[in-house]
């Protein structure tokens, strides 16, 4: 009978996992992707995507020496090491040195200042202002009398945005803005930048370029989301190999000192692995994709699990009948439904994230506590294996004895610990930036706002996304919403703006320009050339140049100019046929401009004001605040149905991990300046494993077996999770340093709680 | 530190150097400088001169204020950050030159041979020198690849003070200033 529950257990495992492998599980890590679906209309989604792609692809190395020629030189040679790489692929400075715009569009394309002036009537000033420029000694931009005595193109030009820091020298970007001479070289990455093969590739290459500097002096500075994210991995690899080897060994030596033996090991990830592995199969033919932060913590909170194998294996060491007595599946039934409604709860949030999550840690604990109930019994072999009694003993002495006095010191003391605490968490508050999410460390940061700075790239992550059914009404509609940016830019409170039909104005637009001009040119192009003697043939010849160049820029022709090409990524075209194009601001955003925007975006259809930093900050708020719901939801509820078994005794269960919380919540608060959604994340790890605590304890009236069991789950769990608070990744730090201190207190106060009492052990 | 690159400049040039440094002799570069100019501009492709006249006054190292006042009326004015374009009292454009190479390049040129600012041309220019008595000529040749796409040369001539600048562009247009009835305020 047995053999048989554990062979269908068996088969279901394979079963659903295999179904689950067929399906592929594919992983997901976008932050975005753990916002509710209503939140966002699905144009900004696919607008953040594609920006931060656009973002993403790029690597920028800025190389600076006292010595114009050296940096030259240097710039020469660090081109040649990257050369040979597949994965980067130069941006070359010959598209910047075409010009920005084909001139036979100069009638209809028109600057922002020219536009301005010839719509007011101004024609008699642009004529003058022409004339000014002919005049001066040595002009800023060359005058073709023939073709273009207005100066319409030589302005659109100076408008224009590739008028940068950055000009061409003999074949390379050198730029303007900086006190020290220096060039740039622009790269886009073939590949993902998160991909772990893009990065072993580039790393060796990135890590020659720094030893070329450091041996010849020069300064390299780079810039892009592909350094970040290799420092990333990087870290990631170093912490695997010293805080994941640490805490590896330390549970291999603990469970060789308690049993002398590693079989205990292997029944301890048995079942954790098949939990996960089942967890991990069941959200994968749920959900469309599992999200990364899902597998992450959920892996962790299925670690709880580990208590179950401890308490079997240490209620069955040195029986000669392995099997599962009535009391013990007890105890194992009570801690499976405290911890599955525990974790259940975060399946009432309208977070998607937060519900794989309660899926994965629910399924993988039910998959883990049934491989304890159905293979243990049959692969393990117990019957040899005792607890080795320096352990019991050590257990003993370490074990503060219990009394009524000692009992009634510890429960004031948690009292009153977790009234100030709580006191102390009430009046701090949280911090739900975004620093909590990122690895880079300040320096690596710096280098890079260095390197945008100098290339005048102060663009602000904010932007306005314009959605439209086609390409000339979207067109329209953003020349509308500038009119509202230009009176804000005249006013101050906007430094600039980047937008597509700066470059492309709609259709209607350009034939609005071209009789514009065609305006100026019948009211001021014989004065003008009279002002200056020019022959009649000139003027003939200009007026005709005018007549004869009425072109309109088209969407595909605007693509393949070097504009186009730089704008690309703010042209979105959507998969049901709207198109979206992006806004971009730079340099000054006053808090005005920024709410007389939220305003216009509230008021208008399908335009969006889109602030992704604010965006992902007020997610982790708001997963912060239903989480910590949850956390009260679970502790009434697991409360609750404990009570119907231990009625009055219900507070010592609860007690330890409660203040334990409590207190851990208040040091991490303390030590932080604040807390966040990953402290809470951890408090239900610190619930589940101190109820099973109290639970075993309570369920065994304090057999010395049971204390042994929590003790290693407990220390087990503190080399697991607990070492995370060593770890320079926000997120795992911010993990660790709620479980370490949480399950500390958990293990030093439940034994002043309930009575251990060793005269009952069956080891003894 | 001026010092410093001046002394630089003697030992690493020092032929050039000697004549340099008559001119310095021979050339008064004041605080401020202001009087009148004519100016007559070439233009090859419509094979046309322009004339024009106006003051100019300048302050080292501060502003150059360049006022056309005919044919018409136009006011350029320099500094070492901005090229600011003024006509009838009214800022028409207003041009920052740290944004924009081009504009620094212009500014630098402007500022540079207005005022005689030797070690400037430097960075930019070739310089020869001939003096003669207590006059002095300076011809420029565009020693940086991209004021060569525009300047063939510049040449410089005067006494004690700036008297005539001849600017030679690569597509046949010619600029020729004259510069009358100079006033000085203050000597460096």
């Amino acid at each position: 009978m047995r053999k048989v529950a554990a062979f269908i257990w068996l088969v279901i495992v394979l079963g659903i996992c295999s179904i689950a492998w067929l399906k592929g599980p594919s992983f997901e890590s976008s932050i975005m992707a753990l916002l509710p679906q209503s939140e966002q209309s699905p144009y900004s989604a696919a607008a953040m995507q594609s920006q931060s792609d656009a973002m993403g692809q790029l690597l920028t190395l800025m190389i600076l020496h006292p010595e114009v020629d050296k940096a030259r030189t240097a710039t020469l040679n660090i081109q040649s090491i990257l050369a040979d790489s597949p994965i980067l692929l130069e941006q070359s400075p010959e598209h910047l040195q075409q010009q920005s715009l084909n001139p036979k569009f100069r009638f209809s394309v028109l600057s922002d200042q020219v536009k301005r002036r010839l719509e007011n009537g101004q024609w008699q000033q642009q004529s003058d202002i022409a004339l000014g420029q002919l005049f001066n000694p040595v002009a800023s931009a060359p005058v073709d009398l023939k073709a273009d005595p207005f100066g319409l193109y030589g302005s659109f030009l100076q408008d224009s945005v590739l008028s940068s820091n950055i000009k061409t020298q003999q074949g390379l970007f050198r730029l303007s803005s900086t006190p020290q001479p220096a060039f740039v070289l622009f790269y886009r990455l073939s590949e993902n930048a998160f991909s772990l093969s893009t990065q072993s590739q580039l790393a060796p290459l990135l890590q020659q370029v720094k030893d070329y500097a450091s041996a010849n002096q020069v300064t390299v500075k780079m810039s892009g989301l592909v350094i970040h994210a290799s420092y990333g991995a990087n870290q990631a690899k170093q912490e695997i190999s010293t805080i994941g080897v640490g805490s590896v060994l330390g549970i291999i030596l603990l469970i060789l000192a308690a049993f002398r033996s590693l079989k205990p090991l292997f029944y301890t990830l048995v079942p954790i692995s098949v939990g996960a592995m089942v967890a991990l199969a069941i959200t994968t033919l749920i959900f469309p994709s599992v999200h990364l932060i899902t597998f992450a913590f959920g892996a962790g909170l299925v670690g709880v699990a580990v208590d179950y194998s401890m308490h079997y294996v240490c209620a069955q060491s040195g029986q000669t009948e392995n099997r599962l007595t009535k009391s013990l599946f007890v105890s194992l039934l009570l801690g499976l439904i405290s911890s599955v409604l525990a974790y259940a709860g975060l399946a009432l949030t309208p977070f998607p994230g937060l519900r794989q999550i309660a899926l994965f840690a629910s399924i993988g604990l039910v998959a883990s506590w049934l491989t304890v109930l159905f293979w243990l019994p049959l692969v393990s072999n117990l019957s040899n294996m005792r607890l080795h009694p320096s352990i019991i003993d050590m257990c003993q002495h370490l074990t503060p004895v219990y009394s009524s006095k000692r009992h009634l010191q510890a429960v004031f003391a948690a009292t009153t610990l977790s009234v100030i605490g709580s006191v102390f968490i009430y009046c701090s508050s949280a911090k739900d930036d975004l620093d909590t999410l990122q690895t880079s460390p300040i320096q690596l940061l710096n280098e890079d706002r260095t390197v945008q700075q100098a290339m005048g790239n102060g663009y602000q992550s904010t932007f306005l996304l314009i959605t439209a059914t086609g390409i000339e009404a979207l067109l329209q509609k953003e020349e509308q919403v500038r009119l509202t940016l230009d009176r804000l830019r005249f006013e101050g409170d906007l430094g600039n703006y980047l937008s597509i039909s700066q470059s492309l104005p709609s259709q209607a637009q350009q034939h609005r320009n071209i009789t514009l001009v065609s305006e100026l040119y019948r009211t001021q192009l014989a004065p003008f050339m009279n002002k200056i003697g020019a022959s009649a043939l000139i003027k003939q010849e200009a007026q005709q140049s005018f007549n004869q160049n009425h072109t309109i820029l088209t969407l595909s022709e605007w693509q393949t100019s070097p504009l186009g090409h730089m704008l690309s990524s703010q042209l979105i075209r959507h998969k049901d046929g709207h198109i979206s194009s992006v806004i971009r601001i730079q340099g000054k955003f006053s808090q005005a401009a920024k709410s007389q925007l939220q305003e216009l975006a509230s008021h208008t259809n399908l335009v969006e004001y889109i602030d992704p930093i604010a965006d992902i900050s007020d997610t982790l708020a708001r997963y912060r605040t239903q989480l910590t719901m949850c956390l009260v939801i679970a502790y009434l509820v697991v409360s609750s149905v404990l009570l119907l078994r231990y009625r009055k005794q219900l507070w010592q269960i609860i007690l330890p991990p409660l203040s334990a919380s409590i207190m851990a919540f208040a040091i991490a608060t303390l030590l932080n300046g604040g807390y966040n959604l990953f402290n809470i994340v951890a408090l239900m790890l610190v619930f589940g494993i101190g109820l099973d605590m109290g639970i075993f304890i309570k369920e065994s009236h304090g057999a010395a077996h049971t204390w042994v069991a929590v003790s290693l789950s407990t220390i087990t769990s503190l080399l697991a999770f607990g070492l995370l608070v060593l770890s320079e990744t926000p997120v795992l730090y911010h993990f660790g340093v709620i479980v370490l201190p949480g399950l500390l207190f958990v293990w030093l106060l439940t034994p002043f709680i309930q009575p251990i009492s060793y005269g009952e052990s069956r080891n003894a | 530190m001026k010092s410093a690159i001046l002394f630089l400049i003697f030992f690493s040039h020092a032929i050039w150097a000697a004549s340099v440094d008559e001119l310095k002799e021979l050339l008064h570069t004041p605080e401020q400088l202001s009087g009148h100019f004519d100016q007559e501009k070439y233009l090859a492709a419509v094979d046309t001169s322009l004339k024009s006249s106006g003051t100019f006054a300048y302050i080292a190292e501060q502003e150059i204020s360049w006022h056309t006042l005919a044919p018409i009326e136009n006011t350029l004015t320099l500094t070492p950050n901005q090229i600011i374009t003024a006509q009838n009292g009214q800022q028409v454009s207003v041009l920052d030159s740290q944004n924009n190479p081009v504009v620094q390049v212009f500014s630098d040129l402007f500022f540079g041979v207005m005022t005689a600012d030797w070690d400037l041309l430097q960075t930019y220019f070739h310089i020869e020198a001939h003096t003669s008595q207590e006059q002095w000529q300076a011809q420029l040749t565009p020693s940086d690849v991209n004021i060569a796409q525009a300047i063939t040369h510049v040449s410089l001539s005067g006494g004690a003070f700036l008297e005539q600048v001849v600017l030679q562009e690569v597509n046949g247009n010619s600029t020729t200033i004259q510069f009358s009835e100079l006033l000085a305020e203050g000597s460096q």
